[in-house]
């Protein structure tokens, strides 16, 4: 867990230090996209909190969403149609499912042991 | 190793991919973020603040005409004072005059034309351009350009006197004239030709090239007018840079 939080600090350090700025196009697009990526993380974590993580479907999946999101919005601006609300709908509702099932595991995983070790790990010895 | 995955503090292989996904959705979102902040400078408080220093400025710029006018009338009351005494001073009245004229000082009345210009009262559809609904600057500078070239001599806009230093253009939904805010209608005024509504007429000429608001609902109506006054330039003008030089070569 610490892990992903790190991540994300890292991420936003490097993203608030960037050289350059995104152009005001495409900010729908990246937030759009941001939405989609976040969906994929959340998913992620709830299949490895499962033990079901497979590295080559969360990787696929993360970088396709990213890219399909940013096409939708795309095709959702040629057409005059706003598309990317269909996917705003769609990851929004996923992302709360995935997170119930994730707050659940945590749940489980709290009450099978002891807080001390759901901070700290179990002995290796035992 | 199953039973390690509850740990805070723990490890897991999975949580890799995922703290590296994790950096990409930060950097995102610490562009995104930025980008926003950019934006800051339009903000609603900040126009407020700028609208109310314009209006200030405007009240300013007020008092001062009406200072100048007072001292203007002084000035007119002084030259005719000294005017009639002897023959030199009297022509330099004569000259004074005619310079006075030739600057747009003073009002003018004679036969001219009077243009009407009015905004589309229709509200434009979605897919149109909302730019050929109303007037814009360009269209009185080339109704104004027109009017010269077809020989007017004097030349108001909503009764601001197009001068030497002149300029025409637009600031939101109204135009500034001679630093004055002015809006729709437009009334344009100028004496000269009879032929200054023949050139406004002419095929190609101004009034075809205003085809697309006239479509849109817009207005623009030439009527000939017998008798017109057009009143004179009311701003002051300084000069800083500038040096006025007899010669032709300095």
């Amino acid at each position: 867990m610490i892990l992903i939080i790190l991540g994300t600090i890292i991420g936003l350090l490097i993203g608030f230090f960037l050289p350059f700025q995104i152009p005001v196009v495409a900010v729908k697009y990246v937030s759009v996209s941001f939405l989609s990526g976040l969906d994929s993380v959340i998913g992620g974590t709830r299949a490895g909190l499962e033990n079901k993580f497979d590295f080559g479907v969360f990787t696929g999946g993360f970088f396709v969403n990213l890219l399909l999101a940013a096409a939708l919005t795309w095709i959702g601006d040629l057409l005059g149609v706003d598309i990317y609300q269909a996917a705003i709908v769609t990851f929004g509702m996923r992302i709360f499912i995935n997170l119930s099932y994730i707050r659940r595991d945590l749940f489980e995983q709290i009450a099978e042991s002891s807080i001390l070790e759901t901070i700290f790990g179990k002995k290796q010895g035992n | 190793m199953e039973k390690m995955n509850n740990s805070i503090l723990h490890i897991s292989k999975w949580q890799f991919p995922i703290a590296v996904a994790c950096v990409i959705l930060g950097i995102m979102v610490g562009l995104e973020y930025r980008s926003k902040n950019v934006e800051v400078p339009l903000q609603l408080d900040d126009r407020r603040e700028t609208l109310a220093l314009v209006k200030d400025l405007e009240s300013q710029r007020n008092k001062m005409s009406a200072e100048l006018a007072e001292l203007r009338s002084r000035l007119a009351d002084l030259e005719k004072a000294s005017g009639h005494n002897d023959s030199v001073s009297k022509q330099m009245q004569e000259q004074l005059n005619r310079s006075k004229i030739e600057a747009g000082l003073t009002g003018m009345k004679g036969p001219g034309i009077v243009v009407v210009l009015s905004d589309s009262p229709r509200t434009p559809p979605a897919n149109a351009d909302p730019y050929f609904y109303i007037i814009h600057d360009v269209d009185l500078q080339s109704l104004v350009n027109e009017l010269w070239a077809a020989g007017a001599e004097a030349v108001s806009i909503n009764d601001q006197r197009v001068v030497t230093r002149t300029s025409i253009r637009c600031v939101g939904p109204t135009v500034l004239v001679n630093g004055v805010r002015i809006s729709a209608p437009y009334n344009v005024k100028g004496i000269g030709p009879n032929d200054l509504e023949s050139a406004l007429r002419m095929p190609g000429g101004y009034l075809d090239s205003m085809a697309a608001l006239i479509n849109n609902g817009g207005q623009v109506t030439i009527s000939r007018v017998k008798e017109l006054t057009i009143l004179p330039f009311e701003g002051s003008m300084v000069f800083r840079y500038g040096q006025s030089f007899e010669d032709k070569n300095p």
